[in-house]
């Protein structure tokens, strides 16, 4: 087994898929809300890992390093939005869990 | 060719535009309808030099379909002068009749709207419009019958006018798309399609349902048996209205549309004597009825009804300028009469004969103007019913159609002795209630018609020329002829023995109908009650209601709305058992999603397999 292009992205696959399950899973099962937000986190890598892999693969590097970073840049807006929301609710609640954020008005 | 379109756009446009003027006061309502009416009179008159034979486009409204293209000779002619003369005359002596009624806009509106769609139906060679303008004189009688709406009865009788007589619209449209759909290329032009029956290129069994479905159309619109019902009940109206509809619209155009096609439709087996009869009976039984009814609006309707059955008899025993010679003087002295009652009603403030009496007295004018025109409907001779009834009989008479002239000559007696009869209940007699003359505007009217009702045979010379050019009348014959064909005729023998009569049961009995009804329950029973068609027609209505209600409730309840309870069921059904996946849980939702977002890529790849290889993708 030689490691060419495309073994290298069927292995890039098999780690996008086993982070997307992971994410998944944290996100279904976690209560916590920062830990929720992890998993939103790792499903956020794998997109990021599916793209710089696609990029190598089909010989587009620029593209896909232009986009990783747009990616990155706009994640961290979407985790300091998320981290505040979840600051706000944990004062209006009085905690961080989700079970506490079942009801549509607050 | 543009006369012929002026002379129905002025009404048309001038029944639009009465709105504007009411704006700027009831004056200037009135004088603006007066204009347009007898403007539309004028233009009625400046065809008569244009009149010839055949058709001709007055202007195109949809090419090759319904352009309105008119008839130019003297049948549409005669009509066109009744419907525009007599309707001036009717505006002008609505200026005074109508002054305290409220909603005068809609009033005048309707009337010249009325009498513009008179016109056109008596020009148009086009059946479509044909349909459409004898929509309108139906839509316009309703809406006028119907005229003070707040009274129950008066809005009843308008919608019973509408009703009845669609009833036989259904059979004139049954007719008109029967004869458009039975000639290749289809055709609405009545003048082509006449052509074609002549040449035998109309189907037998579709010139027979033309035939009858027009009968059928003119018996609504003419008020014949059996429909007949709804022209007493319109009495409710203004009888100004009253007189636009006996006299000059309406109930003329089915007798004019069976003149119109008689020779297209004479060759179908039975439908001349089916017009005949049809006619005759419904004579006599109005007459029957006029003896009886105490109220002098109803009495005249009913004496309508049996003038238009003489009409219907003429044609129907091949008299066709006869009956539009007995249409003419019939417009000329039954708007006289309603006019006259009119005036009397106006003044005594009642309809019911028996409460008047003696108005001779003080009415100077308008006494000796009912007198005619009741004489002339009796067929006093030299008055025009007298020349135009003869002419009927006549016509029957050379036909060899003795059984139905028995019983026209019997309807002609009852005729004399109901017109005297309302003469004397309203005039003379015991002292009535104190009256005043109408004023000029009113009895101006009447004095030029009951002048018209002694003259207006005298136009029987131009009328039978007129119509012996497009095969209307055997032949032409002058107002001496006419005199001199009369009184060698022994026909003569006939309607002045038919007057005797009639005078001789006003000898006998001046309210002949009292007299006979007390002294047989059983008839005052039968002919109160109008021989029982309301009653019929009531009860027919009645268990269609009753049916329909049933249907309803069967259809309805049981089906229709068992689908919706059922619906609605199991939308609430659905709610519930749904409503536990809405837990508001944010990790549940978040699987949604991600399970959401599986089934759209699983759609997506579907969409894939499916297309792949069809060359969709590059």
């Amino acid at each position: 087994m030689t490691w060419d292009m495309a073994t290298l992205w069927r292995s890039d696959l098999a780690a996008v898929v086993i982070m997307v399950g992971l994410g998944l899973f944290c996100v279904a099962t976690q209560r916590n809300l920062i830990k929720v937000l992890i998993g939103i986190e790792v499903l956020a890598r794998a997109v990021t890992l599916c793209l710089v892999s696609a990029g190598l693969n089909l010989d587009k590097q620029g593209v896909a390093s232009a986009l990783t970073i747009v990616c990155i840049t706009l994640d961290a807006a979407v985790v300091a939005v998320a981290l505040a929301l979840v600051v706000n609710a944990a004062r209006h609640y009085g905690g961080i869990s989700a079970r506490r954020l079942t009801r549509l008005k607050g | 060719m543009s006369a012929y379109a002026w002379v129905v756009l002025v009404p048309l446009a001038g029944a639009a535009l009465v709105p504007l003027f009411a704006l700027a006061g009831p004056t200037a309502r009135y004088t603006f309808a007066n204009l347009v009416g007898f403007a539309t009179a004028g233009l009625a008159l400046a065809l008569v030099p244009l009149t010839s034979a055949g058709t001709g486009v007055a202007f195109r409204w949809l090419p090759g379909l319904a352009d309105f293209s008119v008839f130019r000779d003297g049948l549409s002619l005669f009509l066109v002068l009744i419907a525009g003369c007599i309707g001036a005359l009717i505006v002008l002596y609505s200026v005074k009749y109508m002054e305290r009624e409220r909603d005068l806009t809609r009033y005048y509106s309707l009337l010249i709207l009325f009498i513009g769609a008179m016109v056109g139906l008596a020009l148009t060679s086009n059946l479509l419009i044909l349909y459409v303008f004898w929509e309108v004189v139906g839509l316009c009688s309703y809406a006028l019958i119907g005229f003070f709406y707040e009274d129950p009865k008066a809005a009843r009788a308008g919608l019973k006018a509408f009703l009845v007589t669609r009833v036989g619209d259904v059979g004139l449209l049954v007719g008109i798309l029967t004869l458009y759909f039975s000639v290749e290329p289809h055709t609405f032009d009545l003048g082509r399609l006449m052509e074609l029956a002549a040449q035998g290129g109309i189907p037998p069994v579709a010139l027979a349902t033309a035939a009858f479905g027009f009968l059928f159309g003119a018996v609504g619109k003419s008020a014949q048996f059996p429909l007949h019902v709804w022209l007493p009940d319109a009495m409710e109206a203004p009888t100004t209205i009253s007189a636009l509809i006996h006299a000059a619209t309406m109930v003329n155009a089915g007798v004019y549309l069976v003149a119109r096609t008689s020779p297209m439709f004479a060759g179908v087996p039975g439908w001349l004597a089916a017009v005949a009869w049809v006619g005759v009976v419904t004579a006599f039984l109005s007459a029957t009825l006029a003896l009886v009814e105490p109220d002098l609006k109803r009495l005249l309707a009913y004496s309508t009804i049996s003038q238009l059955g003489y009409m219907l008899f003429s044609i129907g025993v091949g008299g066709v300028l006869a009956s539009q010679f007995h249409l003419l003087s019939h417009a000329v002295f039954k708007a006289l009469l309603f006019l006259c009652a009119g005036a009397v009603i106006h003044e005594a403030g009642t309809r019911n004969m028996y409460e008047m009496g003696g108005l001779g007295r003080h009415m100077r004018v308008t006494a000796p103007c009912f007198l005619v025109g009741a004489l002339a409907l009796s067929g006093v001779p030299v008055l025009n019913g007298f020349w135009s009834k003869d002419l009927v009989l006549s016509a029957a008479w050379h036909q060899g159609q003795y059984w139905p002239l028995a019983v026209a000559v019997l309807t002609a007696v009852l005729t004399a002795a109901y017109s005297l009869r309302a003469y004397y209940l309203v005039f003379c007699g015991r002292k009535g209630p104190e009256v005043h003359e109408a004023p000029a505007v009113m009895t101006g009217p009447l004095v030029v018609l009951a002048v018209g009702a002694v003259l207006s045979w005298l136009l029987v010379g131009p009328q039978s020329r007129l119509l012996e050019m497009v095969g209307y009348a055997p032949h032409a014959i002058s107002a001496l002829e006419l005199i001199r064909e009369t009184g060698t005729s022994p026909v003569l023998a006939l309607s002045l023995g038919a007057l005797a009569l009639g005078l001789g049961i006003y000898a006998w009995a001046r309210d002949p109908g009292a007299r006979v009804t007390g002294a047989s329950p059983a008839l005052a029973l039968v002919l109160g009650r109008a021989y029982g068609f309301d009653g019929l027609y009531l009860w027919v209505v009645r268990g269609v209601v009753r049916a329909g209600r049933a249907l309803l409730r069967g259809l309805e309840g049981a089906v229709l709305d068992a689908a919706n309870y059922a619906v609605s069921a199991l939308t609430v059904a659905g709610g519930r058992a749904g409503r536990r996946v809405q837990t508001g849980d944010l990790n549940r939702n978040l699987v949604g999603v991600a399970l959401g977002l599986v089934l759209m890529l699983a759609c997506l790849f579907g969409i894939f397999l499916a297309f792949r290889g069809r060359g969709i993708w590059s």
